[in-house]
């Protein structure tokens, strides 16, 4: 009697441990991408520093007097703390026009790329092509 | 005895109700990990938003150079060149960018100028968009309107002085899309006979920033002529020109 009692405690106990380490397994399973450094927001930082700084025209102006030492700086401000970038700008040819590295040093191992097509104010209207690299420092 | 016995189906419903608290959490998590996840996905929404921005930059460049110059066409041809660009710079699928010119009176080809005889002048342009972008499993279809105008305001009085000398005063309203801007730079003539001259130091010339777009100009000079016609000419800082004559009555 007591030995089958004993063996009915045994089984709801193993099956209650069933149910909540497969509720566990499933939870992990289903579990979403909770990582903010990934390239994802790297990118989405990149797009969305070039586009601030060219919500006025800046970054066409920047690029129209070869200003690349404002763009580092304005990047640097609007890239959050503790990504490293570089910055390439190509014309509509696509030929480099920026004739030294415009970043503080790209370090990380995921380095992620956005391209960034901006049009300057200026009555020439020249076209520019902003190929930001970044990557989490450290 | 009885209580005993019902021990072990306490415990299994108490299990289920962890199990579902869990699995429930989980899913609200996952719920919103998914939006963060989608916000992110949707690079294709950053991309839009740097076309629309170039849109305007292209508009009020063309606006610039038709203002120093340049022909009405400029607005279309630079607009075609830019579709062209960003059709062929996306990434991560296709892009495609239409746009049509304002035709209606006063718009020709997009273009507005009025540089009128009244005290009013207006550079302006008006291009509607739609901007096709196909992305993986998306399709956005958006539809946008870019009106950049710069307009000059003036009106002018004058005193008139011993002889022939005359003190006018003009004030100066300078607009960009109806709001108040300030001026690269502003220049004034006045007509004598049939020259146009330029006001200077001999002439007791002063100008006035009051900071809101608004400008006052004094001058004194001797004008042969009752009627004294002034000209404006003005810069915006988006270096659109804009200009515009008055003819200034006497108080």
């Amino acid at each position: 009697m007591f030995n089958k009692k004993g063996q009915i405690r045994m089984l709801e106990a193993f099956l209650a441990v069933l149910t909540i380490f497969s509720a566990s397994i499933i939870s992990i399973t289903f579990s979403p991408p909770t990582n903010f450094n990934d390239e994802k927001s790297l990118s989405t930082s990149g797009m969305q520093a070039l586009i601030a700084l060219d919500s006025d025209g800046t970054l066409g102006k920047l690029i129209d007097e070869r200003n690349w030492t404002a763009i580092g700086e304005n990047l640097e401000i609007l890239l959050p703390v503790g990504v490293s970038y570089n910055v390439t700008i190509y014309d509509d040819a696509m030929q480099q026009i920026n004739d030294f590295t415009v970043g503080n040093g790209l370090k990380g191992q995921k380095v992620v790329s956005v391209e960034y097509p901006c049009a300057s104010q200026s009555s020439g209207c020249p076209f520019y092509l902003v190929r930001l690299q970044l990557a989490f420092a450290g | 005895m009885n209580k005993r016995g019902c021990s072990g189906q306490v415990l299994l419903v108490g299990v289920l109700v962890i199990a579902l608290l869990l699995l429930s959490t989980e899913l609200y998590v996952y719920d919103l990990g998914k939006a963060l996840d989608e916000g992110n996905q949707n690079s294709f929404t950053d991309f839009i938003l740097a076309v629309e921005a170039g849109s305007k930059h292209v508009v009020i460049g063309s606006l610039t150079n038709v203002s120093q110059g340049g022909t009405s066409q400029t607005l279309g041809n630079n607009l075609e060149r830019w579709s062209s660009f960003v059709g062929s710079r996306y990434q991560f699928g296709k892009c495609i960018l239409n746009f049509t010119l304002m035709e209606v009176t006063p718009y020709s080809s997009g273009v507005w100028i009025f540089w009128g005889t009244g005290g009013l002048g207006v550079l302006g342009a008006y291009a509607n968009f739609t901007l096709q972008v196909l992305d993986r499993g998306t399709d956005v279809n958006l539809k946008y309107a870019i009106n950049t105008t710069t307009t000059i305001l003036i009106q002018g009085t004058y005193k008139q002085m011993q002889g022939s000398s005359k003190q006018v005063n003009v004030t100066c309203n300078l607009l960009n899309e109806g709001k108040p801007a300030l001026a690269e730079n502003l220049t004034l003539y006045y007509k004598n006979l049939d020259d146009w001259l330029t006001p200077g130091p001999q002439n007791n010339y002063t100008i006035t920033d009051y900071g809101n777009g608004t400008y006052f100009i004094s001058f004194v000079a001797d004008i042969s002529s009752s009627t004294i016609e002034v000209s404006v000419h003005a810069s915006d800082q988006r270096h659109i020109h804009v200009q515009a004559n008055a003819t200034c009555p006497e108080i």
